[in-house]
């Protein structure tokens, strides 16, 4: 294949053909990922009819050989979350400077993080070589400029932190969480990937028929317990803990400094303007919404979220707490105060 | 006219190794201009086939699209 072919294509899906790993690519030429998800970006790009009508979908060998010659821009930082916790106001600050690359919960990385439940040929070594080859192909520079590139994962990729971390070592990565109560709410109003049978029973082993057979907020609050345990399990394999009510300051803050990017004053207030829409809805302006999420907060939620989550919960922020502190404590933020 | 869907797939993949061609057919986002320039582009190469044809292409591929959850 003519190396250049490619040149402005990203893939959109992962999919199979017979028992071989193919992708399938759209041409998005200059248009960078400005939309809250990569979904989105690329259903606009599909409005386009050449988009429609041509696709090159060519075996996984070809993302090995673009990675070779056009690995991208390296990653700066991924993102991880508990869902409803803020994550999407995060990634649409960070899109908000052109020199960023940010995806979004992108359809292609969740395909190749679950290769392994299509083929049981698939092995830890190729999904580590996948991932890369992937996360290389979307970090293709659209503008000419992006130097930094950041991925917001799905929810339930917080449970293979550890074969992310095999894939990018270096990468540090971030994990938001929110008050169970508010996050509950949140999902009972509109239900995402909590929907019975959307994430993978195999995730939950021999327990999946109990949890799918929970009421719906019971459901929930194991899923989202699950999701919270993971994160901190391994917050000590180069993650930092960040709750909701962090937002939006921890951006151009905390969030920053350990992804060691620097902003600059105009930068932070492009960023800040963002915060004046809502994530999702662009009609709304972005609000802590806490107190209205407990108010309408059903018994069975209160009673999920006091079994399920809160013990998890407090955990999580003691041991955010616990990190501030270790780090406040540290001889460089000492003689950063002098 | 009549055309042959098969004569559409060989022009696709055809423009698919031609960047000048995916220029020419990137130039316009209206549907309908799109099938008549595909049309006569293709008829320019010696592909015969039909708006009716592209269209129905068209159509199974935003089909494709909407359907991406059903694995």
């Amino acid at each position: 294949m003519n190396r250049h072919l490619l040149d402005g294509w990203v893939p959109l899906r992962f999919y199979w053909q017979a028992e071989a790993p193919m992708i399938d690519w759209v041409y998005l030429g200059a248009k960078p990922f400005a939309e809250p998800f990569f979904d989105q970006t690329i259903g606009d790009c599909l409005r386009h009819p050449f988009n429609l009508l041509f696709r090159h979908q060519t075996p996984i060998e070809v993302l090995h050989q673009r990675h070779e010659t056009h690995p991208g821009v390296e990653p700066t930082g991924f993102i991880f979350h508990m869902s409803r916790s803020g994550s999407t106001l995060v990634t649409r600050m960070l899109a908000s400077l052109p020199q960023n690359i940010v995806i979004s919960e992108a359809r292609p990385l969740d395909s190749t993080l679950q290769a392994h439940l299509r083929s049981a040929q698939v092995s830890e070594q190729d999904r580590i070589a996948w991932l890369r080859w992937m996360v290389s192909a979307l970090a293709q520079q659209r503008l000419g400029g992006e130097t930094h590139f950041f991925i917001k994962f799905s929810g339930w990729h917080v449970l293979e932190l550890p074969l992310i971390r095999k894939a990018f070592p270096n990468v540090p990565w971030i994990f938001l969480y929110r008050d169970p109560i508010d996050v509950l709410v949140s999902e009972m109003e509109q239900r995402g990937q909590m929907i019975p049978y959307f994430l993978h029973q195999s995730l939950f082993g021999s327990d999946a028929p109990l949890v799918v057979a929970m009421e719906p907020e019971a459901y929930s609050a194991v899923i989202l317990a699950t999701l919270c345990d993971s994160a901190l399990r391994h917050r000590d394999n180069g993650g930092l803990l960040i709750n909701y009510t962090q937002l939006p300051d921890a951006v151009w803050s905390s969030i920053s400094e350990f992804f060691s990017v620097r902003w600059t004053e105009v930068e932070k207030e492009t960023m800040k303007k963002v915060t004046k829409v809502h994530s999702k809805m662009p009609a709304g302006i972005f609000q802590h919404d806490s107190s209205r999420k407990q108010e309408k907060a059903t018994a069975q939620a209160r009673e999920a979220a006091q079994r399920w989550l809160y013990p998890i919960y407090e955990k999580l922020e003691s041991q955010r707490k616990q990190m501030t502190r270790t780090k406040e404590r540290s001889p460089v933020a000492q003689s950063g105060r002098k | 006219m009549t055309g042959n869907p098969a004569e559409l797939e060989r022009f696709r993949l055809e423009v698919l190794a031609h960047l000048d061609l995916q220029q020419q057919l990137r130039e316009t986002d209206d549907r309908q201009r799109f099938v008549e320039l595909l049309v006569s582009l293709g008829s320019a190469h010696g592909y015969r086939f039909t708006a009716i044809e592209v269209e129905e292409a068209l159509r199974a591929s935003w089909r494709s699209w909407i359907e991406r959850w059903i694995d």
